[in-house]
């Protein structure tokens, strides 16, 4: 049943890829942050089933908690919209 | 021109994306037997359960004693980025006092005490555990860097430094975690060994202490780089425009 | 069966190399200090996935590096999975935040002294700060 587990980190790193290239495009940095935050949720799930709850234990605190809030702190004492093409 | 450039750009990239994923492939990534080392580390499970615990602070140690230095020089270079003189420190104090103080609604309040106080439980009975079950200095600073968070989210800064968590506090904390963590990696010298040679001190207590020093040095190493961010920016700009001046 | 697993492996890691591009892509070309940094992390994020799975095996009763008592020591050791990426991921995660930590608190500063975080604006103005003195 490797099988199993394999196809299932493979789903989880395929939308990890999509919500990051999502982030990539949106000009909007507070959504660009939720993106990149459901991409971390994904990769959290990720590394669950790579068998580390070493990892999961302090990246998901970390990338889901700590990273998030202090991107937010700097949005807020920075600018919102990323000026682009 | 912008454009032209982004495409030779991510032609660039995706040909160094075939050559790295080509060669992962070929070189057989992953296999159904453990590399050498790896199975050493493993072999000593009976006596260290938790191994990676154990490799982190044992069998290499100094890596991990050398990403506290990192660790604590990222600290240090936020904080000196943003340094303040004493002058300055009372300025920003007498700005922040003439501030409009915001209040969360009683239920986020209660909701958040009683949250914070598990967080603290759980996150000190990681550290403390580390070296049987998942777990260690690392991931328990990260979760109370979560909950100090939360308690500078729904509390306000303000609130934090009058119940006695200012920036000298959290960093006089910070010192005595970093200090626990070098007295116990020296203490083997004193005792006849080499430097982080913590299977000399009695029972787990090198490991206990070790992981404790980290917890401490993380959680309030990441609080007080939040106290220091958390200045509004209005108040920060006057200080800097002064300086300029 | 074997085969079906190899070529999930295979496709994960092309993935992921793919995700490490993307984030350099990011980095390069977005003018935006802080969505430098949150490119730079989707990167790393990539690359500590990738370290893992060097340390993953595939048998199946495959279990984390921790043991247990009720497993016997003969069945850990041939299905746990290798502790070593996984203890030097794990502090490269803390540190990774540390560094973000630093990075952003630039990005601040360059923002209060010349009120941009864009950096095309940040170069015309520190050129003409070095044409024509402070």
């Amino acid at each position: 049943m490797i099988e199993f587990h394999l196809t299932v980190l493979a789903i989880v790193v395929s939308f990890g890829f999509v919500f990051s290239y999502l982030a990539m495009k949106e000009h909007d940095l507070l959504k660009a942050l939720a993106l990149s935050s459901v991409q971390s949720t994904f990769f959290a799930l990720g590394f669950y089933v790579l068998a580390a709850p070493d990892i999961v234990l302090a990246y998901l605190a970390i990338a889901v908690g700590a990273y998030t809030a202090l991107m937010i702190l700097a949005i807020s004492k920075t600018e919102r919209f990323e000026v682009g093409k | 021109m912008g454009a032209r450039r982004d495409v030779v750009v991510a032609l660039l990239l995706l040909m160094a994306m075939a050559v790295l994923s080509y060669s992962a492939v070929a070189s057989g990534f992953a296999s159904g037997s453990l590399r050498p080392l790896g199975a050493e580390y493993l072999e000593r499970a009976a006596s260290t359960p938790e191994v990676v615990t154990a490799i982190v602070w044992n069998y290499r140690g100094f890596d991990t004693l050398f990403e506290t230095f990192v660790f604590f020089l990222a600290i240090a270079g936020t904080l000196s980025v943003l340094r303040l003189s004493s002058r300055q420190e009372r300025e920003v104090r007498r700005n922040e006092e003439r501030e409009p103080h915001r209040k969360m609604d009683e239920i986020v309040r209660v909701i958040t005490k009683l949250v914070v106080v598990a967080i603290v439980a759980v996150s000190a009975s990681i550290a403390i555990h580390g070296q049987l079950t998942p777990g260690g200095g690392f991931q328990a600073g990260s979760a109370m860097a979560v909950a100090s968070l939360l308690l500078f989210v729904v509390f306000s800064k303000f609130v934090l430094e009058r119940s006695g968590l200012t920036l000298r506090h959290t960093l006089t904390a910070y010192a005595a975690g970093l200090a626990v963590i070098l007295v116990t990696v020296f203490l083997p010298v004193l005792m006849g060994g080499h430097l982080l040679q913590i299977d000399l001190l009695p029972g787990e207590s090198g490991l206990l202490s070790l992981d404790v020093g980290e917890y401490t040095a993380v959680t309030f190493g990441f609080l007080s780089v939040f106290l220091v961010l958390g200045i509004s920016e209005w108040i920060f700009k006057g200080v800097l425009r002064e300086e300029v001046k | 069966m074997m085969e079906t697993a190899q070529f999930m492996l295979t496709y994960t890691v092309v993935v992921l190399f793919a995700m490490m591009v993307l984030g350099i892509y990011g980095v390069v070309t977005r003018p935006n200090m802080i969505k430098k940094v949150i490119m730079l992390n989707i990167m790393g994020d990539a690359i500590n996935m990738l370290f893992i799975i060097i340390g993953y095996r595939l048998v199946y009763p495959v279990f984390p590096p921790v043991y247990e008592k009720h497993v016997g020591f003969r069945e850990f050791l041939s299905g746990a999975v290798d502790p070593l990426p996984q203890a030097l991921v794990l502090t490269a995660v803390v540190i990774g935040m540390a560094m973000n930590i630093l990075l952003v608190t630039y990005a601040i500063q360059a923002h209060r002294l010349y009120g941009t975080t864009d950096v095309r604006d940040l170069a015309d103005v520190l050129g003409q700060e070095r044409r024509e003195g402070p």
